[in-house]
């Protein structure tokens, strides 16, 4: 699962592309490479392709797929299901976040994001999933 | 002394004359003597006789012999019984035995008087039957009828009538009458108008008129009605004179006397008590009635009152629905909009720092402070979009405590790291104050940061130089939390609303941006973990809030 860059491999799936842009942008200046998905089913195509190190993942997609349902089949696929998926919401509901943790996700990144703590969040969930299923 | 001796005199003559039976006994009880009025009682042939033959005793004996036991005392004796039989009913009698002397002393003779009381006796019957009969009545009505009733059978007079004053007319009213044409109980008197019973009422004195025809004040009805005599007492109940009482003769040619007119003052009496009574009693069952009546109505207006309450918590029922289903639309539209609201934030705030902090390359000092305003008030209004959608949330009911066991320590590191530099831009100290072995705490954590965090936000923004300190504090029952500062302080009337919503800090503080809801969301979650939250501050000096949650160094940590 290691890159041949070196460098980890974050999917950021999100609708819009401010969002989508702005985190790109935040993990690649701090070393990460970054794959865009802008809906669930793109996410999953992306995802199957490149298996990622982690998936930063919006839970309110459009379409047939949403962000939970994508991260459910993410867990269900073989090749996907020891990626780790961070919800990336900015649903402060306790329901939501429930229903994030049911589906799969081992965290959330809330919405706005903090530029500044972002890269290392994602930095800690892809050592303690590494380390979980190591 | 003999007979004999006393035949032709004076006394004989009065003897004769007397109404009183009269009789003269031996020491044998043989009757030397009797009078006109004896002999009618006892029969002609009565002298010679034994006086238990006259009595109708047998073998020598008669019972309670009033002149056998003068006799043997020697003294008067007095006694009541039942005499001879006339018009088949035996005479009621009161006997009077006085011993005879002889110049020796010696008793040779009694003098036995019997006088008839059988009138008196009847009376007496009759006016105890009136007694007890009027007096044991309690319906006024009733009442009156046996009063007019008794007294004609007590006076032995043809009819008798009572006659009322009618207050609120002036009139005078018969209502009650024995043995008259019923047409006299309708029948009254004007208030001008002269009649007996207006005069007896004006005079309180009992009045006798013997020739009712010839009476000048007489009524031509009461004429026509057959009336010869009448006797009239007063009817006074409770000192007032309300009417009258009379007995009437209609032809048996009975003419009355002021005996006549004692008995009736005692029947009179008698009534006018029994009709107090019964006014009386009127009055408490008029009151009971009205009581029953307003118990009724009571039972009514609240059977009234649970049916249409109950209808009313079928409507609050509907109403709680829709009211459910509004407040549910409402949580629905705040999540919603909460998410509408952040995404563009999002962009601002994530741009705008990323520009400030140079990563799309360098920009210059005005340029930085510019954006940098951007970023804040950006950051401020998603603060009070969080604030706006949590309150709304706690004062719905939906926000539930997610407890877990939290090192209380690492909380405030962790609260104090992300805020440190938030202090420091101020040029404030930022100092944190905690004892060792510090108990793990079953808190939801994310509230409890919250509150730390709006209680350590609100310190900086209110604090232009100084410190702020952040401490713990572990009592045997509960962990007490601090945030103090060198700031503003509050005034005592400010301390008190500080937790209200939307509450207004002083004029001056509003340049240093609102507090907020945060106050208000604080106490809302301490009071969730059954604690409280507090504040002491000296104005111009600085101000400590503190909050407790139960649980502290002594409970078990499972507890």
């Amino acid at each position: 699962m290691a890159p041949e860059s070196g460098k980890n491999t974050i999917l950021v799936v999100d609708d819009n592309n401010d969002v989508r842009r702005l985190v790109k942008k935040v993990l690649e200046i701090a070393g990460f490479d970054v794959l865009e998905a802008n809906s669930g089913e793109q996410a999953l195509e992306v995802a199957e392709q490149h298996v990622p190190d982690l998936v930063l993942m919006d839970i309110r997609l459009p379409g047939e797929i949403n962000g939970l349902e994508a991260t459910h089949r993410l867990k269900e696929n073989p090749r996907t299901q020891l990626v780790p998926v961070v919800a990336l919401t900015a649903s402060v509901m306790e329901r939501d976040r429930k229903q994030a943790v049911t589906a799969g996700c081992s965290g959330f990144i809330g919405k706005p994001i903090d530029i500044v703590t972002l890269p290392v969040m994602v930095e800690k969930f892809i050592t303690h999933g590494a380390a979980k299923h190591r | 002394m003999d007979a004999m001796s006393l035949e032709g005199g004076p006394l004989l003559s009065i003897l004769a004359a007397i109404g009183e039976g009269i009789s003269m006994q031996d020491r044998d009880l043989r009757i030397l003597y009797a009078n006109e009025v004896y002999r009618r009682w006892f029969g002609q042939d009565v002298v010679g006789k034994h006086c238990w033959e006259v009595y109708g005793g047998r073998d020598g004996i008669c019972p309670d012999c009033a002149v056998e036991e003068c006799f043997q005392g020697g003294e008067v004796i007095r006694r009541s019984g039942a005499g001879p039989e006339r018009d088949g009913t035996s005479l009621r009698t009161e006997i009077v035995a006085a011993p005879v002397r002889d110049a020796q002393g010696r008793i040779v003779a009694a003098i036995e008087v019997v006088r008839d009381v059988s009138e008196q006796a009847r009376v007496q019957r009759e006016l105890t039957e009136a007694a007890v009969s009027i007096s044991s009545g309690l319906d006024l009505d009733e009442i009156l009828n046996q009063v007019v009733r008794h007294a004609a059978q007590a006076l032995q007079a043809d009819a008798a009538m009572i006659a009322l004053k009618d207050e609120e007319r002036g009139t005078i009213v018969f209502p009650y009458a024995y043995n008259l044409p019923e047409h006299l109980t309708r029948a009254s008197v004007g208030p001008q108008e002269k009649s007996l019973a207006a005069e007896v009422l004006r005079s309180g004195e009992p009045t006798i008129v013997n020739d009712y025809p010839a009476y000048p004040d007489r009524r031509p009805e009461f004429v026509a009605a057959g009336i010869q005599a009448v006797a009239t007492v007063p009817l006074r109940v409770a000192d007032r004179g309300v009417g009258s009482l009379g007995v009437m003769d209609t032809g048996s040619g009975r003419r009355f006397t002021s005996v006549d007119l004692e008995l009736l003052s005692i029947i009179s009496t008698q009534a006018a008590v029994a009709v107090e009574n019964a006014h009386l009693y009127e009055k408490l069952s008029r009151s009971a009635q009205q009581l029953e009546q307003r118990v009724k109505e009571r039972t009514e207006a609240l059977s009234r009152m649970y049916q249409e309450s109950e209808r009313k918590s079928t409507e609050l029922e509907k109403a709680n629905l829709k009211l459910r289903e509004v407040d549910r639309l409402k949580s629905e539209f705040l999540a919603n909009m909460s998410h509408e609201l952040r995404t563009p934030l999002n962009s601002i705030i994530g741009f705008s720092k990323l520009v400030i902090d140079g990563l799309d390359g360098d920009i210059n000092e005005e340029q930085r402070r510019d954006l940098d305003i951007v970023y804040t008030n950006a950051q401020e209004l998603l603060s009070l979009i969080d604030d706006l959608l949590n309150l709304a949330k706690i004062e719905a009911g939906r926000v539930s405590l997610y407890r877990g066991f939290t090192d209380i320590g690492e909380l405030i590191r962790d609260v104090a790291l992300r805020l440190g530099s938030l202090a420091a831009e101020k040029g404030l100290s930022f100092r944190v104050d905690l004892p060792p072995g510090l108990r793990p705490r079953n808190i939801d954590e994310a509230k409890i940061r919250q509150v730390l965090i709006n209680l350590v936000v609100n310190a900086i923004k209110f604090t232009d130089e100084g410190s702020l300190t952040m401490s713990v504090e572990q009592t045997p029952q509960e962990t007490i939390f601090s945030v103090t500062d060198t700031g503003t302080g509050m005034q005592p009337q400010e301390i008190e609303k500080v937790f209200d919503r939307f509450h207004q800090a002083q004029p001056g503080y509003a340049e240093a941006g609102g507090v907020g809801l945060g106050l208000t969301i604080s106490k809302r979650f301490v009071e969730m973990h059954g604690g409280r939250i507090w504040v002491s501050s000296i104005y111009g000096t600085g101000s400590t809030f503190y909050f407790s949650i139960p649980g502290g160094s002594m409970e078990p940590e499972g507890s």
